[in-house]
Order: structure tokens, then C-alpha cells, then sequence
């Protein structure tokens, strides 16, 4: 397994948001985490990224014990978020942002040109922009923006917390496109998701997560004719 | 790309102009003007530490005072009481003030916002007393005087530079500190550690969630910060040859907020324009008499209502727009 989450418990302050959270990612892999809001899916990955720090359970990061780590060692371990509501330094260029995504790389000056070459090639509407703020950017583009920076660590396990969330259906159906596109060429990703039919479309496997626990999880197809996941999430 | 290639060789252009015209300014100048010039200079040292901390980093530190003192009376008292040369003196005290830094930035820099700026405030106060209050040593309110001068450098063609004569050759050792730390600080925030200020002082929960170690980028803003303070200090004993505890206290501080607001935070020339302007204008209103500050007080706070960015943010701002129209009505013209 890339990631092992082992039974984590994660409160705010005494109010206890995760309950017995397992959930585990294997290599190239497209995993999805649904659940409406205020169900953990964001917790979960603050958890695992080290924002949040769980009181007990255990995650681990290629067999290494990461529930201790300090942000920035895990993101320079190969863990990258894009965080939720597409948090961007909104007045700062979308090349400066870019380049802060590159940050644990900052003695690598050649090869984050290269991955910056990457992330215009597969987001060109970046490079057209590159010298705006990046707080003027459309929805859907600042939604490139924090999957192209997040990229910018060069992760080997690529977390997304919402992306479709305020976007026009076609342009969720284009990020979704790309996100599919990532992954089919080896990338490991996870995306926390609202809209279930959606992610469930393009990842291998889901997990529902109700009042920070998980309820449901399996094969992505099986959770897209499962009677539960239809009623509450799609709406079948 | 062709414009930004423009801009870029205008700005270094006119660097190079400004250090050219700061080279033979001694020649023209009176005494009495090379004195405030060499003041603006030191200010400038003071408010570009300033800006590092609070401009680009977005921490509210009210504590420099207390390393442009540090770097003053460290500088001095080696010189007087145990008669080492300046440049040796001022090494230590670097080195010292860069240790303070780290002692007061380790625990403080845990709190944020007001509270950073009241616990700062608090070790700034407690400095200046202590300065006071350390008679035997400081000589309390009485300030440490007859501070020497720079010893003369000889030159390798026969004569040499002497400090104690020429107001020429202080002038021009303070500028030389004051061209390095504009090149230090353009490098830094021109890389991506100097980025990561930036991200800190924007949202640094987000600076924390894409990786980086906001307290380590803290603590460095804050220590190369009082270094180039205390820098400014060691200049600042030096030059003048007499120093009291007045010029560590958070007054200090609040002159060089007025400087780095009202020349533009967070931009490299804004507290250097910013310490020139203000030091230059107070200078011409001590004619009023009392009536100075009052006119001064008043200058700044229109600054700062019609000029929230100063002048160097309110340049940057507006001056690609009128270049464009410049540009565009060239067109039109033709």
C-alpha cells in the first residue's frame, strides 16, 4: 500500500470530527472519498497531510509511521494538496504561486522549470496567464491552478479536496477529464467529493464517510448501483 | 515579454544612475547636507530591515529598536571600553545581535498578530531599561560618548582614507553598507525563500498546507531583519561617535514604520524613498519650531489615506497603466 490510515481519531478541541477512520491507497491508484459537508472528508485529509494531528490511530506513507510529521516533511515525502475552496495567494501571479508550490524543490531550479513545464502543458491556459494575479483568474482555471501547483511538489500521492465544488458542469466534466488523465499516467490520486456520480465515474474505488465515519466502501462501480449511495448521493 | 525586458533594463538603469549620482553627490554637496544624506542612509538600512519583517513577512515586529540598539552599543562599548577597531567591533556585535535575534524570535515568533507585536513591544522596553538602568556599563541616561572613529584605511598608492577628517569618507562607507543591503535583500526577495514570506504574510495556513516550514521562514525574516538593524546601528554609533538609550527604545521602530508606509511595503525602493523623503522634509520643517511634528504628523496621515501602498506601491500600481495608454495613444497617433 502507498497510503495505510489505521483507525485515526482527529478532534477539534474536544469535538471529535474522525472516528475510527481506516482507509488505505494503493499505487496508482484513483481513490474517492464522498460524503456531504461537514462528514470529515476534509478533516481526513488535513490528517493525512499533517495539518491536523490525530489523537490516535496511525497513517502510514510508503511503511513509514507519518501521523507525527510536520507538513512540510510530508509534503516533501511526496504527499501534495490542493487545498479546499482552491486556496490560492490571490495577489500574487499564478507563476508565483506556482513556483511557492515548488517550495521543498527550491535548491532544484532546473528540474522545477521542467515540472513547470509540465503543468503548462497540461493546463496551457496557466502559461497564457502566468503574469496575472492569480486572484483574477475564473473558477475553473484557479482550480488548474491549485492542481498545477500542488503538482509543483512533484508528489507521489496527489490529494484534491473538492474540486468541482462552485464550477460550471462542463468545466467540472473538463477538470475531471484532466484529473482521469493524471492518474492513467500513473499518478496517485485522491479526491474528496460532494458530487459522487462524478467521482465515481473516473476513480477505481470510493469510501462514504457519514459523521466521520466510514459507511460504505468499495469498487467505484459497485458504489454507483449501490442502493444507498444512489439515494443519498446521486439522487437516483 | 518585450515591455517587461524594457521595464526590467529601465529599473536597472536607473540604478546604476542613482549610484552614480550617489557617488559624486560629496563633490557638490555642503557639509551640512552630506550630513543629512548620510543620516537618510542609515535610516534607509533601518527601514529595509523593517520591511523585511513586517512588509514582506506580515509579522508586526516592535522590537527592532532593540537591534539597532543592540548593533549601536555593542559596536561602541568594544570600541571604548575595550578599545578593539571598528570593523572587528562591528563583527562581534553582528554576531551577538544575530544571537539575540534568535533567543527573542524562538519564543515570540510562536504567538501571531497583536500578540507577537505586544511581546516584541515588551522585550523592546525591557532592552531600553535595561540599557538604562546597566549605569556602570552604559552610562544609564548620560549615553556612551567619544565612540573613535573608523581607523584610516591606507591606500596602496601612498596616503590613505581618513575617517576623522572627512565627512566624505563616512558618507561613502555608509553608502557602500547601505548599496550591499539593497543587493541582499533584492536577491532575497527575488527567490523563492523570499516568496515564502510573502505566502506567510498572505495566508499562512495555506503557506503551511503547500509545505512550507512557516516558522523556519519566520525566523529567518527575522533574523536577517535584526541583523541588517543592527548593522544600521553599528553605522549609526560609529558615525556620530555618541550614542544614548534613546536610539534603542520603540520609538525607533515607529520612525521607521512611517518610513516603509509611506514609501510602499513589501517593495524593495519604498522604505529607501520613504527614509530620504521623511528625514529630508522633517529636516526643512524644524523652521516651524514646535510647530514641525504637528505638520509632519499631518503629511504622513494623508500619505497614508490617499496613499494607503506609498508612493513606490502606488507607482507600481498605476505606472503599467500609463504606460500602456502612453503606448496606445503613440499608436493612435500615428
Amino acid at each position: 500500500m502507498l497510503l495505510e490510515v489505521v483507525n485515526i481519531d482527529t478532534y477539534y478541541g474536544d469535538a471529535q470530527a474522525l472516528k475510527g477512520v481506516s482507509f488505505n491507497v494503493a499505487n496508482s491508484e484513483l481513490v474517492t472519498i464522498l460524503g456531504a459537508n461537514g462528514m470529515g472528508k476534509t478533516t481526513l485529509l488535513k490528517t493525512i497531510t499533517g495539518l491536523l494531528k490525530p489523537k490516535a490511530g496511525t497513517i502510514k506513507f510508503y511503511e513509514i509511521n507519518i501521523e507525527r510529521m510536520s507538513t512540510y516533511d510530508i509534503v516533501a515525502a511526496g504527499v501534495s494538496l490542493a487545498p479546499e475552496g482552491r486556496g490560492l495567494f490571490a495577489e500574487m501571479s499564478v507563476l508565483k504561486n506556482l513556483l511557492l508550490g515548488a517550495y521543498v524543490h527550491r535548491d532544484d531550479k532546473l528540474g522545477n522549470k521542467e515540472m513547470m513545464d509540465n503543468v503548462f502543458e497540461l493546463f496551457p491556459i496557466l502559461k497564457e496567464r502566468q503574469h496575472q494575479a492569480a486572484g483574477t483568474l475564473s473558477g475553473g482555471e484557479a482550480q488548474m491552478l491549485a492542481i498545477g501547483r500542488a503538482l509543483m511538489a512533484r508528489p507521489k500521492l496527489l490529494m484534491l479536496d473538492e474540486p468541482s465544488v462552485g464550477l460550471a458542469p462542463q468545466i467540472v466534466a473538463h477538470i475531471f477529464n484532466i484529473i482521469k488523465d493524471l492518474n492513467n499516467r500513473g499518478m496517485t490520486i485522491v479526491v474528496a467529493e460532494q458530487n459522487a456520480a462524478m467521482a465515481l465515474s473516473i476513480a477505481h474505488r470510493g469510501y462514504v464517510l457519514e459523521t466521520g465515519e466510514v459507511s460504505i466502501t468499495g469498487e467505484a462501480k459497485a458504489l454507483l448501483n449501490d442502493d444507498r449511495v444512489k439515494r443519498v448521493y446521486i439522487g437516483a | 515579454m518585450e515591455n517587461l525586458l524594457k521595464l526590467y533594463t529601465t529599473k536597472h538603469l536607473l540604478f546604476a544612475l542613482l549610484i552614480v549620482a550617489a557617488l559624486v553627490f560629496p563633490l557638490v554637496a555642503s557639509t551640512y547636507t552630506l550630513r543629512i544624506i548620510t543620516m537618510c542612509c542609515i535610516w534607509s538600512m533601518l527601514a529595509i530591515a523593517l520591511n523585511l519583517i513586517v512588509g514582506y513577512t506580515g509579522q508586526g515586529n516592535l522590537g527592532l529598536g532593540a537591534f539597532f540598539g543592540m548593533g549601536a552599543y555593542t559596536t561602541g562599548l568594544l570600541m571604548v571600553k575595550l578599545g578593539l577597531n571598528f570593523w572587528l567591533a562591528l563583527i562581534i556585535a553582528l554576531a551577538l545581535t544575530v544571537i539575540l535575534a534568535v533567543l527573542i524570535g524562538l519564543p515570540t515568533l510562536r504567538t501571531k498578530g497583536a500578540y507577537f507585536a505586544i511581546a516584541t513591544l515588551c522585550f523592546n522596553i525591557i532592552f531600553t531599561t535595561v540599557v538604562i538602568q546597566w549605569d556602570a556599563l552604559t552610562k544609564g541616561q548620560t549615553g556612551l560618548m567619544n565612540i573613535p572613529n573608523v581607523p584610516a584605511i591606507p591606500l596602496p598608492f601612498g596616503g590613505q582614507i581618513d575617517f576623522h577628517e572627512s565627512l566624505a569618507a563616512n558618507y561613502y562607507l555608509v553608502l557602500i553598507f547601505l548599496i550591499l543591503t539593497i543587493v541582499v535583500i533584492y536577491r532575497i526577495v527575488n527567490s523563492l525563500t523570499g516568496k515564502s514570506f510573502l505566502a506567510v504574510r498572505q495566508d499562512e495556513d495555506l503557506a503551511e498546507a503547500i509545505g512550507i516550514n512557516t516558522f523556519r521562514a519566520k525566523l529567518l525574516s527575522f533574523t536577517v531583519s535584526a541583523f541588517i538593524a543592527g548593522l544600521a546601528g553599528g553605522l549609526y554609533a560609529v558615525y556620530l561617535g555618541f550614542i544614548a538609550p534613546a536610539i534603542t527604545s520603540y520609538g525607533i521602530t515607529f520612525t521607521a514604520i512611517l518610513y516603509v508606509v509611506v514609501g510602499g511595503a513589501a517593495t524593495v525602493a519604498g522604505p529607501i524613498v520613504g527614509s530620504f523623503l521623511l528625514t529630508v522634509i522633517g529636516e526643512q520643517l524644524t523652521a516651524f519650531g514646535t510647530l514641525h511634528l504637528i505638520i509632519y504628523g499631518v503629511l504622513v496621515v494623508l500619505s497614508i489615506i490617499y496613499l494607503p501602498m506609498g508612493l513606490v506601491g502606488a507607482y507600481q500600481m498605476f505606472w503599467p497603466q500609463i504606460w500602456q495608454k502612453m503606448k496606445r495613444g503613440k499608436v493612435h497617433a500615428a
